[in-house]
């Protein structure tokens, strides 16, 4: 099948051979090589993680050079600053930098190109970025949140638009963007055609490495790769900074740590490894090195994080993957490692966190609903891929939650909200302990989004240990499962208000119609 | 000349410390860490000991290398015994950092020993894992307590290798018997350019044995030549036990890429088009293998600040990645041709300062302030002139701006000398005057003193070398090799350094009384 290289267009196109790098140092002259052979910027740029002080960008060069960026506060870079940060085969040549001391709510444009390392004098053309740093003070602020790009074989058909979601949340112009998980499908290949309901055919592009489930390091960079080749995802990443969340699909579908890989859909995937984690390592590392992501060396592969985000909102990402017990039948009647879910490592800081947090809302992003049945095995149909399991008191993984629910409930964290994706369809619950079986818990909200691209699922059956109260759903009707329905890819929109605080929530699809809307107003302590 | 590698597995299964081995297992490290030991043969080793370094308060990083893809798993307790464990992580470790994994451990106790139990689990068969090996560093006391810490630099320079029947790389030995809180490695961590030879006369007849492996057979040109530079030096008993008991806080200088390298050198046209690739080698294998916190801002960064609690703040420089070209190829009296720490560390340096309310203010160079070099500061008798400029500046500050107590230390030169610089004898008289304490080499040739450069006024105090009689590059066996002992005390906040040898020999010692900080208004 034919092999599509990395598109050399451009996402902006800015005053390119402007004035070079004087606030670089030394070494960077104003000199513009003429090689014809100069470092480029093969894959976008990317920002994320950003703060009332702080961003983190990121781009790839296409061989060793030297990351050279820097930031202003406008796009003429005036009185812009610099930084470096080299980039060897030793991660893709990515490279990612934190960039420090910004003013808040302000928008920071960054300029990257690459220095080549085998001749200094080579500088390969600048890319321009930007993103809105979180603002100090009561200022409305709005972000979007979906999940689970290019699944089940719908790659970019570049005749019907590619990958339309992001364009569509680009259009919305939110302040950052939540990424709550199957950024990638490493376990789902790309085929060169895939057949749509109405009988017409999907045209994928297609590459190698998302040829086969990967296995290598070079194939799970080889997802990420690939969807950077999308237009409208690389104008998103130039202009939205994303916080990046994993779930199953950047390792395998429904994977735990040590899960032997035996499983029928394993067999059929043909997987040399015959153990999950083996797999999870070169896949955290793939997603690591192509996530804009803040990291840190007390773990360096820790996902879950908390994103300040000024005085309206704190932002909790978790990982439901890295720490989990098996997946089984879900259903011990007392709380051990076999019913880890978050781990409580993850549960503790989370608790500290909420407590500290001083924020109006605590958005907690989770990769996976609190309540939705989701079966591990699909072919035995038997096990807890998720949290719920059946109707009934807590048992197995909800012993961790209903145990988190209830410590907010009396440690008074008021104004908690979960937004997530995973299940490929959107809907809006309302956990309502008069209605549950555990009711130790105050109520909230549970936004269900997704996919951005990917085939429409659902609805997957709820479970009422919690008491979840489906307030809104659309998934598709049973002749779409499956398919990249038109009007079944969604992302969530929130928009926090700076006057009265009060959040409204919009369920959206890639056609930018409102599904449907909430305003939720914060309690006050 | 290059001599087949020794069999890395001969070292893999050694043990540096025997703790509590098949103890209670790994129950703090989450579910999957059973306490399940496999019999098999084959379990992942750790290759070259134990390493822990950047500590503070509350926090120090710890090191392992282990021999496949694997999952470090760490332990942290207060006593070897395990009972009672403090904090747990895990890091994977892939090909793509040769195997290396570094963890930072936080919320430690301070002033507290820490022992820290690390072993790997086979990512290809999860049940196995191997032996764990136990290292212990020392938090920083938060309250005015006494503390030591040992410096040098300067590690198997100039084909000093390890030759087992001389003792190794002994300096590390005798500064592990001072039982130091730290140690700062002043740069030339490792020589990338200086080979080691199975052989090696020396000047009285005889013949130095080297260990050898085929990544030091040359100069070090790939990612694999460095890192080879950094195991080799692991290679030695000596090292491996002091680094598996004392905390390190690692600095670069030039050998850990090239002899005298710099970015600016690539104005000259005889450098090679590639140095910064060079660069960027050197720089990976520095950071995968020295147990350093890193700065997401940048992460290649080597300078940084490390509080030691309340008597002592340790700013670590880095006088190699920002610097202009050497010498007089791009004169201009200031900016960038100029630069040795460059605008951003200096902005940086002044404002920690500025900051600090450390007793103690102990500036780590990788190089000193005062000697004639082409590569260093000093360009000269006379007033400020290109890189001094910069230091001018500096000194300035600290005067100005009331900054009390600081002292310099560095290795480089490869002898120990104790330097008082002296605004009344300098070309250049804004500064308070202040100490340089130079030590090293701890395993490489011994070299005779450099000339002293007016500018900044320094007048030598003391100093141990080698002289143009007994010649250059003396072999490390002839006893002058050196590191510097910095005790303060906790009541008192005097701080004494010692200039000490091979043979633990204090050779010369001053006591310094901390001036009274200048507090009003110094924030």
């Amino acid at each position: 099948m034919p092999i599509i290289r990395p598109s050399r267009r451009r996402i902006l196109k800015l005053a390119a051979a402007s004035t070079a790098f004087t606030a670089l140092g030394g070494i960077a002259r104003p000199y513009l090589s003429r090689a014809a052979d100069r470092p480029l910027i093969s894959h976008g740029v990317q920002s994320g993680d950003v703060s009332v002080d702080s961003g983190v960008v990121w781009a790839r060069a296409d061989r060793p050079a030297r990351m050279r960026v820097e930031t202003a506060t406008t796009d003429s870079f005036k009185d812009a600053r610099g930084v470096f940060v080299d980039a060897l085969p030793e991660t893709d040549f990515t490279a990612k930098a934190l960039i420090e001391d910004l003013p808040a709510g302000q928008d920071i444009f960054y300029r990257i190109r690459f220095q080549d390392l085998s001749d200094p004098n080579v500088l390969g053309e600048p890319m321009v970025g930007r993103f809105r740093t979180a603002p100090a003070d009561r200022r409305s602020v709005s972000f979007v949140w979906s999940g689970d790009t290019a699944g089940q074989g719908w790659g970019i058909d570049e005749a019907r638009g590619g990958m339309r979601t992001y364009a569509t949340m680009h259009k919305n112009r939110p302040d950052f963007f939540i990424h709550s998980g199957d950024t990638i499908y490493a376990d789902a290949p790309i085929p060169a055609e895939m057949k749509l309901p109405n009988g017409e055919i999907w045209k994928n592009i297609v590459t190698e490495e998302k040829s086969k489930p990967a296995e290598t390091l070079a194939e799970f960079r080889g997802n990420y790769k690939y969807n950077l080749l999308d237009t409208n995802l690389r104008a998103f990443n130039a202009e939205v900074p994303m916080f990046a969340q994993w779930d199953d699909h950047e390792v395998t579908n429904n994977w735990w740590p040590v899960e032997p890989l035996t499983r029928a859909e394993h067999l059929r995937k043909k997987y040399v490894d015959k153990n999950a984690l083996a797999l999870a390592v070169r896949a955290g590392r793939a997603f690591h090195d192509y996530m804009p992501m803040r990291t840190s060396i007390a773990e360096p592969g820790r996902v879950y994080r908390k994103i300040s985000y000024g005085p309206l909102l704190d932002v909790f990402m978790l990982d439901m993957r890295s720490y989990r017990g098996p997946n089984g039948a879900d259903d011990q009647q007392t709380y051990g490692p076999d019913a880890y879910f978050l781990g409580p490592t993850q549960v503790a800081w989370l608790k500290r966190e909420l407590m500290a947090s001083r924020a109006t809302w605590k958005v907690i992003a989770a990769d996976m609903p609190l309540s939705l049945i989701v079966v591990y095995d699909v072919d035995r149909h038997w096990g807890s891929e998720a949290i719920a399991q059946g109707d009934g008191p807590p048992r197995g993984r909800e012993l961790e939650i209903a145990d988190l629910l209830s410590f907010m409930k009396h440690a008074g964290i008021r104004n908690t909200v979960w937004l997530t994706a995973d299940v490929h369809y959107s809907a809006a619950h309302y956990y309502d302990p008069d209605k549950a079986q555990f009711q130790d818990f105050e109520p909230f909200w549970e936004f269900v989004s997704g996919p951005i691209h990917a085939g429409a699922f659902g609805p997957n059956q709820l479970d009422n240990t919690f008491g979840p109260q489906l307030v809104f759903v659309k998934a598709p009707a049973k002749e779409l499962l499956t398919s990249l329905g038109d009007d079944l890819q969604a992302f969530g929109h929130v928009a926090i208000d700076g006057q009265t605080q009060a959040m409204t929530v919009t369920l959206k699809d890639w056609n930018d119609r409102s599904l449907w809307a909430r305003t939720l107003d914060p309690k006050m302590a | 000349m290059p001599v087949k590698m020794r069999n890395a597995t001969a070292l893999t299964r050694r043990r540096l410390l025997i703790a509590g081995a098949a103890s209670a297992g790994m129950t703090m490290l989450g579910s999957h860490a059973r306490p399940y030991l496999s019999r098999a043969a084959d379990r992942p080793g750790i290759t070259h000991g134990l390493q822990s370094g950047d500590v503070t308060t509350d926090s120090g990083v710890v090191w392992a290398r282990t021999d496949r893809p694997a999952r470090m798993l760490v332990e942290a307790a207060t006593t070897d015994s395990f009972r009672d464990i403090l904090t747990g992580t895990t890091v994977d470790v892939l090909p793509e950092t040769d195997f290396t994994a570094k963890a930072l451990l936080e919320e430690l106790p301070a002033g507290t020993d820490i022992f820290y139990r690390i072993r790997f689990q086979d990512l290809a068969s999860p049940t196995i894992f191997g032996e764990p090996m136990v290292g212990h560093f020392r938090t920083a006391p938060d309250v005015p307590h006494s503390l030591s810490f040992v410096w040098s630099g300067d590690t198997a320079g100039q084909g000093w290798g390890i030759d087992a029947t001389r003792g190794g790389m002994r300096t590390y030995a005798t500064m592990l018997e001072n039982r130091p809180d730290f140690f700062i490695h002043s740069g030339d961590t490792i020589y990338a350019d200086c080979t080691i030879p199975a052989k090696q006369p020396m000047p009285d007849g005889e013949t130095w044995h080297n260990l050898v492996t085929d990544e030091k057979s040359r100069v070090a040109e790939t990612l694999a030549d460095y890192r080879g530079n950094y195991k080799y030096n692991l290679l030695d008993a000596n090292v491996r036990a002091f680094n598996a008991q004392v905390p390190m806080f690692a600095q670069w200088d030039d050998h850990e890429v090239r002899d005298d390298w710099g970015p600016g050198e690539l104005v000259r046209a005889s450098v090679r088009r590639d140095l910064l690739l060079l660069a960027a080698r050197g720089c990976r294998a520095f950071h995968e293998f020295m147990p350093m916190r890193e700065a997401p801002a940048e992460p290649g960064r080597v300078y940084r600040r490390i509080p030691y609690g309340p008597l002592l703040d340790v700013f670590m420089l880095d006088m190699r990645s920002y610097r202009g070209p050497n010498g007089r190829v791009a004169p201009g009296p200031c900016g960038p041709a100029a630069s040795l720490l460059g605008p951003k560390q200096i902005a940086w340096l002044k404002r920690a300062l500025k900051a600090s309310r450390a007793t103690w203010k102990v500036i780590a160079a990788d190089l000193p302030l005062g000697l004639a070099s082409g590569d260093a500061v000093g360009f000269g008798d006379g007033p400020p002139y290109a890189r001094e400029l910069e230091i001018a500046d500096l000194l300035a500050f600290i005067k100005r701006a009331r900054i009390r107590n600081t002292l310099w230390i560095t290795a480089d030169v490869h002898y120990t000398a104790a330097h008082y610089y002296d605004p009344d004898r300098a070309q250049f008289q804004d500064f308070d005057p202040f100490w340089e304490f130079v030590s090293g080499p701890i395993h490489a040739g011994t070299w005779w003193p450099s000339d002293l450069d007016n500018t900044f006024g320094p007048r030598v105090m003391f100093q141990k070398a080698s002289s143009r009689e007994l010649g250059e590059n003396l072999p490390p066996s002839f006893g002058l090799q050196f590191f510097g002992h910095v005790a303060i005390d906790g009541a008192s906040e005097v701080m004494t350094v010692t200039l000490k040898d091979v043979g633990d020999n204090a050779l010369w010692s001053v006591d310094l009384a901390p001036k009274p900080d200048a507090a009003p208004g110094s924030s």
